[in-house]
């Protein structure tokens, strides 16, 4: 009784750590993110105030106000799904190789595969760009889409890779004896098993492609205009202007938090996230 | 239901050779084992015969058809596994009803196949569960299920005992022999369990180092190895060396046996397993208890005796307990079984 009690306390004191470092590292700063994007521009919020001097809604009025935001939202949604959805089909049998298959120079080929995440993007956006530009891909969607998922295919390899890894191969050979072709086993096996893998790299290949500036703006600005580059456009020229930020913050973050929870709402959605994400 | 026949299988792994020159007949209905230890390719057999592994060279032959070239789905063979392998997503019903899906059986059929494989290893209650729901022993039965509802042409077992308790482990082998029995399937069983092999099969195959080294009915293999190989694998015996003269078998310490079958001149070795020696005190006994084991229903122990040492085991009250040092006579069987291999 003694030591469950014990154990108990030092868990319970663990946990309220755990939560004060979360509190601290993300709620704190979207708190004062939030703060700043009501700060009154006629009083401003100068050290050593604690609070602004006053709050005003005029830098979230001024932001949305943009008639051209709902054209960015719009093609934003709809460049990251067909990133998510390209991202997906070709991550399947990439990842279906490198987790299965023997073969020659495999960790050379990983590293291959890996390379972008490794690399700045703005690296990647400027050798891409120059090529699209002579492929005449340069200032399109599908350019966009293309370079877009050159930063997102890493991921959702490495996180369905991972996935199918854990399959053990026993289940595959028994469904093989049991009839199941190839196609079969990876309809009815692979994909439902891998599935948690897809979850959790499709959300963040998404989240990816919706925030992702650099390579956008490099291969399709100024004709494809995402969300992200004209809330770039409206960070205040040569220097930050702090409210206008802090608004550009909460509208890029909305789509995450949106992403998330329906991730977690979804069936089996909750328990797929962590466990495509790795168990902690 | 068929007959398999293996041909000339080899496969190697690197540079190493995991099978080789395999060549082996089951007939229809009959269970057949392939025993051996750890890494002696009885694995790598059953693999290929399921079309997992493809030979190098050789041939598999499953009613009269040469399937070696055919991926496992086309062969017909049901195969189960030590891990179980039940699909984690699938009801129990789901999983067994998983092969008929794929033969395109459906509806009604399907359903009443499912029920009535569930029914013969008696999981029909279980139908709605999924498999973490289910214990260990319950688990394989579903795989065993799983893979008789197609009515396979041969029906693979690789160590399909090796994850369960000792007592399940009896009572699963006991079923799966009944159920082999009355279905009359073609049974390649693996494993490296001696004692479940003898029980299990019609005849034993006794694989090491990817060759297969005698086939046999159990009882023969055990009182009659050709190889000593084979004498030291199924069960515990003792290799005693002899000098054979004119059909008589004189030993290191001057007793004289009788051998089974004739026996060329010379040295040769005989296997004597240690239930059939018995050991009686006898100050004058040229042997002497070096050590005892109590093991319950048997007692075991070390005798010295010139020039060797042998493992005795008796069992029952009436065969009495000796303590160590006892000095003993030691009564061989009349006669005895030689080994081809001489020393």
């Amino acid at each position: 009784m003694i030591g469950a009690g014990r154990r108990g306390g030092s868990r319970a004191f663990l946990s309220a750590g755990l939560f004060a470092a979360l509190a601290l590292t993300l709620l704190v700063p979207l708190a004062v993110g939030f703060l700043w994007s009501l700060v009154d521009p006629r009083s401003g919020w100068f050290a050593p105030a604690l609070l602004p001097g006053g709050l005003a809604t005029v830098h979230w009025e001024r932001a949305l106000a943009s008639p051209r935001l709902v054209g960015g939202v719009l093609t934003s949604l709809f460049i990251s799904t067909v990133v998510t959805a390209l991202s997906a089909a070709i991550a399947l049998p990439t990842a279906y190789a490198l987790a299965k298959l023997p073969f020659r120079f495999k960790r050379a080929v990983e590293m291959f595969v890996l390379a972008p995440l490794i690399v700045p993007g703005l690296v990647v956006g400027i050798g891409v760009g120059i090529l699209f530009f002579r492929l005449g891909l340069a200032h399109s969607v599908p350019g966009v889409i293309l370079v877009q998922t050159v930063g997102t295919l890493p991921l959702m390899i490495r996180i369905v890779a991972a996935a199918i890894e854990a399959i053990p191969d026993d289940l595959i050979h028994a469904a093989r004896t049991l009839g199941a072709g190839p196609v079969r086993v990876g309809l009815l096996v692979v994909a439902p098993l891998a599935w948690p893998g897809y979850v959790a790299g499709g959300l963040l290949s998404f989240v990816t492609s919706f925030e992702e500036f650099e390579k956008t703006f490099i291969v399709g600005s100024p004709v494809v205009q995402t969300l992200t580059i004209l809330l770039w456009q409206n960070l205040g020229g040569q220097a930050i202007v702090f409210p206008n930020a802090a608004v550009v913050t909460f509208i890029l973050l909305t789509p995450v938090l949106l992403i998330f929870a329906l991730g977690s709402w979804l069936p089996r959605g909750e328990g797929a996230l962590a466990a495509g994400m790795g168990k902690l | 239901m068929a007959d398999l026949v293996l041909s000339g299988l080899s496969r190697r792994f690197g540079a190493d050779f995991a099978v080789s020159g395999v060549d082996l007949a089951v007939t229809d209905g009959e269970a057949v084992v392939l025993l051996g230890p750890s890494g002696c390719g009885k694995t790598t057999v059953m693999r290929m015969v399921a079309g997992i592994v493809t030979p190098d060279s050789g041939t598999v032959a499953i009613a009269g058809r040469d399937v070696t070239d055919l991926p496992p789905e086309r062969r017909n063979v049901g195969l189960v596994f030590q891990s179980y392998a039940l699909f984690p997503h699938m009801t129990v019903a789901g999983n067994v009803g998983f092969g008929l899906k794929m033969r395109g059986v459906r509806g009604r059929e399907a359903a009443d196949r499912v029920a009535r494989v569930l029914d013969l290893v008696e999981l029909s209650a279980l139908a709605g569960r999924h498999p973490r729901q289910l214990s260990g022993g319950q688990q394989q039965r579903v795989a065993l299920a799983r893979a008789l509802v197609t009515e396979p042409d041969i029906l693979l077992l690789d160590e399909p005992l090796s994850n369960l308790d000792a007592l399940l482990r009896e009572q699963l082998r006991e079923e799966i022999r009944a159920l082999q029995r009355r279905l009359a399937v073609t049974m390649l069983y693996v494993t490296h369990d001696q004692k479940e092999a003898m029980a299990v099969a019609d005849r034993v195959v006794v694989m090491s180092d990817g060759r297969i080294k005698e086939v046999g009915r159990p009882v023969d293999l055990y009182r009659r190895p050709r190889e000593r190989f084979t004498a030291e694998f199924l069960g515990q015996t003792n290799i005693v060396a002899v000098v054979a003269s004119a059909g008589r078998l004189t030993t290191a310490w001057g007793e004289r046996l009788e051998a089974e079958a004739a026996v060329g001149d010379g040295p040769a070795l005989v296997s004597v397993r240690p239930e059939d020696i018995v050991v009686v005190p006898d100050p004058d006994g040229p042997g002497e208890i070096r050590h005892v084991a109590f093991l319950g229903a048997e007692v075991e122990y070390h005798v010295a005796l010139p020039g060797t040492r042998l493992r005795v085991r008796r069992s029952g009250i009436a065969a009495g307990l000796f303590a160590e040092g006892t000095r003993v006579a030691v009564a061989m069987p009349e006669r005895v079984h030689a080994l081809e291999a001489r020393p």
